[in-house]
């Protein structure tokens, strides 16, 4: 009897969720990569698994994902020397939707479901929309007068209009909130759902090949880059163990995607950085929640 | 609680939009059912840019909790369920109320609040909210605050915990209530005692605005008018002295401290709490802070940290059994319960 294992899969809009499923499956088709995890057998329904690895395979750029409901797909995996065999349901999940939880704070039913029944939980994060809401500080405050001031007079800013509700200010709106705050609240939002039941958590960074100039491990990216996102994950590891990898599923620019073309098997673009080991084995993060024996080892 | 500020009531004579008190007394109201909710045609907009769905499409969704302030009923969940410091923020308008939980959530938000770390906040948008008008996104040109204009108490939430991890998980709700309800406090003893959520409170910060101190013809009054705050609620028996108080001279930055007079002024401030409250209260601290400050004398958030640390490590207090008396033969009103649960935990701890 397989085990079933159920994913929540987290992210907002393009953090690369459906690149990750996309060459997932690929890699649990292709068997390429030794020691990974593999398909037990293949699931009666893959159509849209199946569309995606070959838009993939083709370094073509995949749909987003926009769907208001969960699109739900099953699996069938196997750790490589064991006997037990997980039928694991993770959803395709639509960025959209979580960027309507957060704006609107309302949820759809699915997602409570899969919220509430999940034993692991999956965030992807994206390097470029990771960026710190910058303040009004001193430095920015005497720019704006300087070019207030080479604007001259006849310029569109006059002395009433550098108070803060000049009509050229926002109104605030939660899509104005930081990136980490809006990840911080889904997790919590997932969280309140499920109540206080442990449950393992996979950070997966995306696009990883962005960061690498950087020189800092996955973990350390975090902490420096999303400050609020580690303090939660580090606060909350005895009720929600967590792992961060690094992750380039695409490889590279789609437009650009050098000598990484030329690669023989499609693994071979595959990057995934964690506990100091690079390696092909885009499997790892799902490993890492299946069970304890089969938590990827570093 | 859902956002109130895009909330329109259809009712004559209701303040809602101006003060955010809804006339028929309820405490979120969303619940009325003169309220308009604008705010759906922000929604609207939301899930049209959000991939171009239809409102259908998301008709069966269900509410979450959570979010923006937490109303008396909402704070009492997290009382009733954990060990929790309420600190009510007090202060004249504009006196930086709003700004100080701002910069605390932004130096939580850039990890610089040493020794704790943020394990949860129920108030997330709240805080983004309060920080909106202060970064660069805004289109402001100078940094901003949305004054409170509510009359009712709502809370801000945080739950810290110590970076070593060894300590459990601590809860702070953070009391924001309109500066004109302090005002309205200090003058008359009625509006003060309508105060009696800071009954629960274990800590009371009095923000005193340094800006106002510029002035040496108000300066005098400034102070005064503190003073008598503290008084008030004292005389009122909502604030209780078993509170530790922390008075805070706010936007130091706007003062000029290499004037000796100034220095000389602060010093005045300081000797006259003490000298008015230190046998009357059990705790009463001074502290100086340029939250968001305007020069680059200081940095940002001068002075918060060591004015949160108390929040965090002060003990909840406890209570004697002569203050923890139901209210006989009558319905408990929400900052009632909210009041008497914690008493009943404590005691019953």
């Amino acid at each position: 009897m397989p085990e079933a294992i159920k994913l929540l899969v987290i992210g907002l809009p393009q953090a690369g969720k459906t690149t990750f499923l996309a060459a997932f499956w690929h890699l649990l088709l292709s068997n390429e990569v030794a020691d990974s995890l593999h398909l037990a057998e293949l699931q009666p329904t893959r159509d849209h698994l199946n569309s995606i690895a070959r838009v993939w395979r083709q370094w073509k750029p995949l749909p987003r994902t926009t769907l208001p409901k969960e699109r739900v797909i099953t699996l069938n995996v196997q750790i490589p020397g064991s006997p037990v065999i997980y039928e694991m349901t993770v959803p395709d999940a639509s960025g959209e939707a979580f960027k309507r939880i957060f704006e609107t704070r309302r949820c759809s039913a699915e997602f409570e479901s899969l919220a509430s029944e999940a034993s692991g939980v999956m965030l992807f994060v994206h390097p470029r929309q990771a960026i710190p809401p910058q303040r009004i500080d001193v430095d920015v405050d005497k720019l704006s007068d300087i070019i207030d001031e080479s604007l001259g007079p006849s310029g569109p800013i006059n002395e009433d209009s550098s108070d803060a509700s000049s009509i050229e200010s926002l109104k605030w709106h939660p899509k104005y909130a930081a990136y980490q705050s809006k990840l911080v609240d889904l997790l919590q939002v997932a969280r309140r759902i499920r109540g206080e039941r442990a449950t393992r958590l996979s950070v997966v960074i995306s696009a990883w090949d962005l960061c690498e100039l950087e020189h800092l491990t996955p973990p350390a990216w975090v902490e420096q880059r999303l400050p609020l996102l580690f303090q939660y994950l580090e606060a909350n590891a005895d009720l929600c163990p967590y792992e961060v990898y690094g992750v380039s599923a695409q490889g590279a620019e789609l437009n650009d995607p050098g000598t990484l073309v030329e690669s023989i098997r499609s693994s071979e673009r595959i990057k995934v950085v964690f506990g100091g080991v690079v390696s092909h084995d885009l499997t790892l993060p799902v490993r890492g929640l299946l069970s304890p024996d089969g938590r990827a080892v570093e | 609680m859902q956002d109130v500020s895009d909330l329109i009531c259809q009712q004559p004579g209701c303040t809602l939009s101006s003060d955010g008190t809804c006339l028929e007394g309820l405490d979120d109201p969303h619940q009325c059912p003169h309220v308009t909710a604008v705010s759906a045609v922000g929604q609207e907009n939301a899930e049209a840019e959000a991939g171009g769905a239809s409102v259908d499409d998301t008709s069966d969704w269900q509410s979450i909790p959570g979010g923006y302030e937490l109303t008396v009923e909402e704070a009492n969940e997290i009382t009733c369920h954990h060990d929790a410091s309420v600190v009510a923020i007090a202060g004249e308008p504009d006196a930086g109320k709003t700004t100080l939980m701002a910069t605390l959530f932004e130096l939580l938000g850039t990890g610089s609040v040493p020794g704790y770390k943020l394990a949860g906040s129920e108030t997330i948008l709240a805080f983004e909210r309060a920080c909106f008008p202060s970064r660069i996104v805004s289109g402001n040109r100078k940094p901003d605050t949305v004054r409170t204009k509510h009359m009712r108490p709502r809370f801000y939430h945080l739950c810290i915990r110590a970076v070593d991890g060894s300590s459990e998980r601590r809860h702070l709700l953070l009391a924001d209530i309109s500066g004109e309800a302090y005002q309205r406090a200090s003058d008359n003893h009625a509006e003060a005692r309508k105060l009696h959520f800071l009954r629960r409170a274990n800590l009371f910060v009095l923000i005193i605005d340094g800006d106002k101190l510029r002035v040496k013809r108000e300066r005098q009054d400034v102070v005064q008018r503190a003073l008598l705050i503290l008084r008030a609620l004292l005389l009122a028996e909502v604030l209780l002295p078993t509170a530790r108080i922390q008075v805070v001279v706010s936007k130091l930055d706007r003062l000029d401290r290499s004037d000796a007079n100034s220095s000389a002024f602060l010093a005045y401030i300081r000797d006259e709490f003490r000298s008015q409250f230190s046998t009357t209260l059990r705790q009463l601290e001074i502290f100086e802070i340029a939250a968001r400050p305007a020069t680059a004398d200081y940095d940002f958030g001068f002075g918060v940290i060591p004015l949160m640390l108390p929040w965090i490590s002060e003990p909840e207090e406890r209570w004697s059994d002569s203050e923890w008396l139901k209210p006989a033969n009558r319905e408990l009103r929400q900052s009632e319960l909210f009041l008497w649960r914690f008493k009943w935990r404590t005691a019953n701890a």
